[in-house]
């Protein structure tokens, strides 16, 4: 680094001091004996020794050779404090001259080029609130290592965040604070989606869920087509309320959890029909002290969007009674839009938008349903798997033993002749997909067994 | 032409590098900005310091027309004058 001009060395000092330091070192002649002792004195205050250090500057200058003037710019570097970004103004345009005018090696080159436009932004007022000299903070902005990389968040917290901001799609206010009323400690955890406005979920992929759906409820082509005629590309889901009707073992339970999936719902929030002996699906009113929210409203505030699928798992067989009300008549206020925008929910006493939520059932006999419900829901029927369907199902029913057994999951695929077996198995049984499940599972054993040993 | 603009800022940057100052009857000569304000802009990687003010004696502009000059070479400590490629100017009042 010889005959490099001395601002741009002293731009290279890690500290005020070191800069200091060196200039007094290098312009002792110049300043004279006198001179370089009032500036060390001055070093006790700041004040004093600015303006020491200005005086030196001028006095430099006066002198009028170019290495006077180097030295007197090489001064001015010390004035330079990043909390008045003026004082950068007076030096930054003749230090970049000096830099440009400068032959250093490569690495030099770039480290002062990165101190001088680091220094740009101190005179842009950038770093006007770091505290320290130029130099430290330059060395401590661009060449200290950054923090550690912040702890993984837990899941709440990630939810947290993720609720904090606003979402960039389609949104919803389901529970509008104007029609709200005060949460008890019980219900408390809603306060998290009074006026949010929650995400609505869009359908994604149509064409390729169609597709795979198809090859894995080959029998329910029919069904599925009137519930994807509903569903727009890049649209909200929004689903009537639907009944599938089927005899017993027809995998209806799994096509509604793999349609939600397919389509890109998170939240399946499942209801056991069979379970709900009185009115608790519309949630348990706020003057009891065990109140608790509507089903439909947990499952907004567990999936933290606006349109979850309700799934009323076989909803023709709940308890009747008279006396504590029934799944039923608790399903009412949800089916129909006009009523399911204004409900007012017993166990918050708020008023809420479920207009978005979709409300799926399934049932095997719809006879029994009243008529007030047959009327607002919409009924599909899926029929039984026919025996052409065998080979798609045998394969999707391989695919999910594969899942739940990962010994399962390299079985070579169902020969012919294991197919031929099946079938004939299945055809004695009746088609049900819980029987062709024991079938196969059955099938693969007896494979296990007389396997080739070597 | 280009090149005496040049070689003529060269020559005064090493002057004012020096430690001398413009002369009074250059000074007098040279347009005045009055009102300024600095700005530092960035161009690609590197940055550049810009005075927006209003001209007088400027030969291109109206006295008092509000004009943003080029790039500043020179900056004088005591606000005296500045020196862009083109010419120097003499800085009047700060905004």
């Amino acid at each position: 680094m010889k005959n490099v001009h001395p601002a741009i060395a002293t731009l290279l000092c890690q500290r005020w001091d070191d800069g200091f330091g060196f200039l007094h070192h290098l312009s002792e002649k110049l300043l004279g004996e006198a001179r370089s002792q009032t500036l060390l004195d001055a070093l006790c205050d700041r004040k004093t020794c600015q303006a020491e250090i200005r005086d030196a500057v001028d006095f430099l200058y006066e002198i009028g050779t170019v290495e006077a003037g180097a030295q007197a710019l090489a001064w001015s570097t010390l004035t330079c404090d990043p909390r008045r970004p003026e004082t950068f103004i007076r030096v930054l345009p003749q230090l970049q001259h000096a830099l440009e005018a400068s032959d250093l090696s490569a690495d030099d080159d770039g480290d002062v080029r990165a101190r001088v436009r680091f220094w740009w932004r101190c005179a842009g007022g950038e770093f006007a609130k770091e505290k320290g000299s130029a130099f430290s903070v330059t060395n401590k902005v661009l060449f200290d290592p950054p923090e550690p990389e912040p702890k993984p968040l837990t899941l709440d917290e990630a939810v947290l965040r993720w609720m904090s901001k606003p979402f960039p799609g389609p949104t919803m206010v389901v529970m509008p604070a104007a029609k709200a009323s005060k949460l008890t400690p019980y219900n408390r955890h809603f306060t998290e989606i009074v006026d949010k406005p929650l995400p609505l979920v869009i359908a994604r992929g149509l064409d390729e869920a169609r597709k795979r759906l198809g090859y894995e409820f080959p029998h329910a082509a029919g069904a599925m087509q009137t519930l994807f005629k509903e569903l727009r590309e890049g649209q909200p889901v929004k689903l009537r309320p639907t009944i599938l009707v089927s005899p017993p073992g027809t995998g209806k339970t799994r096509f509604v959890r793999r349609f939600a999936e397919a389509i890109g719902i998170q939240t399946v929030f499942r209801y056991d029909g069979s379970a709900g002996g009185d009115n608790h699906f519309a949630g348990v009113s706020k003057s009891w002290s065990n109140a608790e929210p509507s089903v439909p409203a947990r499952a907004v505030l567990t999936s933290r969007t606006a349109n979850p699928i309700v799934f009323i798992d076989e909803i023709d067989k709940p308890a009747v009674n008279r006396n504590t009300g029934s799944l039923w008549s608790a399903l009412l206020g949800f089916a129909e839009v006009e009523s399911a925008k204004r409900y007012r929910d017993q166990g918050l006493d708020s008023e809420l938008d479920l207009s978005a939520c979709n409300f799926l059932c399934t049932a095997n006999d719809v006879t029994v349903l009243p008529d007030h419900l047959r009327d607002r829901f919409r009924i599909i029927r899926i029929p039984q798997p026919r025996l052409v369907d065998l080979p798609l199902l045998a394969a999707s029913v391989m695919e999910d033993l594969g899942r739940e057994d990962e010994e399962r999951a390299w079985d070579d695929p169902l020969a012919p002749d294991e197919l031929q077996v099946i079938a004939k198995a299945w055809q004695a049984v009746g088609f049900s997909l819980r029987k062709l499940q024991s079938i196969v599972r059955a099938t693969l054993e007896a494979r296990d067994q007389f396997a080739m040993r070597h | 032409m280009a090149s005496t603009a040049k070689r003529d800022l060269q020559r005064d940057l090493e002057s004012y590098a020096c430690g001398e100052v413009p002369s009074a009857l250059e000074l007098l000569r040279c347009p005045v900005l009055e009102r300024w304000s600095t700005e530092v802009r960035s161009r690609g990687k590197e940055y550049v310091l810009l005075i927006h003010a209003e001209a007088l004696r400027h030969p291109e502009y109206g006295d008092g027309e509000p004009i943003t000059t080029g790039a500043v070479f020179w900056f004088d400590r005591k606000d005296r004058f500045i020196r862009t490629a083109q010419r120097a100017f003499v800085l009047g009042k700060p905004a």
